[in-house]
């Protein structure tokens, strides 16, 4: 052991300036391998990093959109909101049908609401089916069923029955099954 | 021949080479120590380099990550009111969805009926339009002769499957029926339209 020191001693004292050069050497090569696994994981941390960030980039970006869209959206559920039919409100949901029969000069000689569906599934809204039956104009009823289906109250037709009354001329009759939006 | 032009002759400055020659120090132009040197130094400074340019590496990395974390958290506070306003939007949307599942219409009456008449012949005239569970029945009647009202109701139904408006609501569109009756001069037919099944 003393010799193999001794030798070192011997070399080191012989070649100085080689030996400071491969100790250094040792030492770097320690260090670049601590700076590799070093870059290895913070590269691993910027994936994690910069994947948020290009998230958050992206959600600026759309922010402004979003903003918009939101709006749109809100005018219509404001709407819808606004238009929804209460069940048990029963002459203010006539009456619905009535101005349209004003407006359109349409007859409306059946209308009934009909109680509604039990196997709704929304917790916000209900179904509340109606029967009627327009006579007039062909012009006159097609208008009065225009007016029920774009109107301002969300409304399907699920059956009818559009049938001349007189041959000779223009006069209709139309029996309908329609469902207006309620609130639950 | 003379003494002077003997090649091999011995000069007269020779004498015995008494050197030691591994005692002698080198005098080669490029020595055995600096070799060794430089090699030992080529090492150290490849070494070196090679730190450096990983150091550098690291630095770059620990700038981007810094950056990045500073423009997120710069931006936190618009972040969180983003993420507030796509709750907002959820819900708001799943109100429409809810509301469209119940009110999605199989057939926009108004806009059929505007269609049929649109692509109706003139000599036609439709008396009643029936919608019910199995589909849509057209009953009518046509002022022609029985041989040119045929041709006339087989070109309207292929019109009506064409349409691009109602066409591609129907599954088949076929024609029912035909009647010549008796006594009256128009031709009686029924149209039956059955819709796709609902998806």
């Amino acid at each position: 052991m003393n010799d193999t020191m001794a030798n070192l001693t011997q070399f080191a004292r012989r070649w100085p300036y080689c030996v400071a050069c491969a100790v250094l050497t040792v030492l770097l090569g320690a260090g670049a391998w601590f700076l590799r696994q070093e870059n290895h994981n913070l590269e691993a941390a910027y994936r994690v990093v910069a994947e948020e960030g290009e998230a958050m980039v992206s959600k600026l970006f759309e922010a402004s959109t979003l903003r918009q869209e939101l709006e749109e959206v809100r005018a219509i559920t404001e709407r819808i909101d606004e238009n929804l039919v209460i069940e048990s409100n029963l002459a203010d949901n006539l009456l619905y049908f009535y101005r349209l029969e004003d407006q359109t000069k349409a007859k409306l000689p059946e209308l009934h609401q009909v109680s509604s569906p039990t196997n709704d599934k929304s917790p916000l809204f209900r179904r509340v089916p109606y029967g009627l039956r327009v006579t007039g104009t062909y012009e006159q009823v097609a208008a009065l069923l225009l007016a029920l289906e774009t109107g301002p109250r969300v409304g399907k037709v699920t059956s009818f029955n559009c049938a001349r009354t007189d041959l000779a001329g223009s006069a209709v009759a139309l029996d309908l099954n329609l469902e207006l939006l309620g609130r639950k | 021949m003379s003494r002077s032009k003997d090649p091999i002759a011995l000069s007269p400055h020779w004498h015995v080479d008494y050197r030691l020659e591994a005692e002698l120090p080198e005098d080669t132009i490029v020595g055995t120590r600096f070799t060794i040197h430089l090699v030992f130094s080529a090492l150290a400074v490849a070494a070196l380099l090679v730190v450096g340019w990983l150091g550098a590496i690291t630095l770059s990395w620990k700038k981007q990550i810094g950056d990045w974390e500073r423009r997120i958290k710069e931006n936190r506070t618009e972040i969180a009111e983003i993420d507030r306003l796509q709750r907002d939007y959820a819900t708001e949307s799943a109100k429409i969805d809810q509301a469209y599942a119940l009110m999605r219409p199989r057939l926009y009456v108004s806009e059929f009926l505007t269609n049929v008449g649109r692509t109706r012949p003139e000599q036609m005239s439709i008396d009643l339009i029936d919608w019910n569970d199995a589909g849509i029945v057209v009953r009518g009647g046509l002022r022609e002769r029985s041989e040119r009202a045929s041709r006339i109701l087989g070109g309207y139904v292929d019109v009506l499957r064409k349409d691009d408006k109602i066409g591609p609501l129907f599954a088949t569109i076929s024609l029912t029926d035909i009647d010549r009756g008796t006594g009256t001069e128009a031709l009686r037919f029924e149209i039956k339209f059955t819709f796709k099944e609902a998806k």
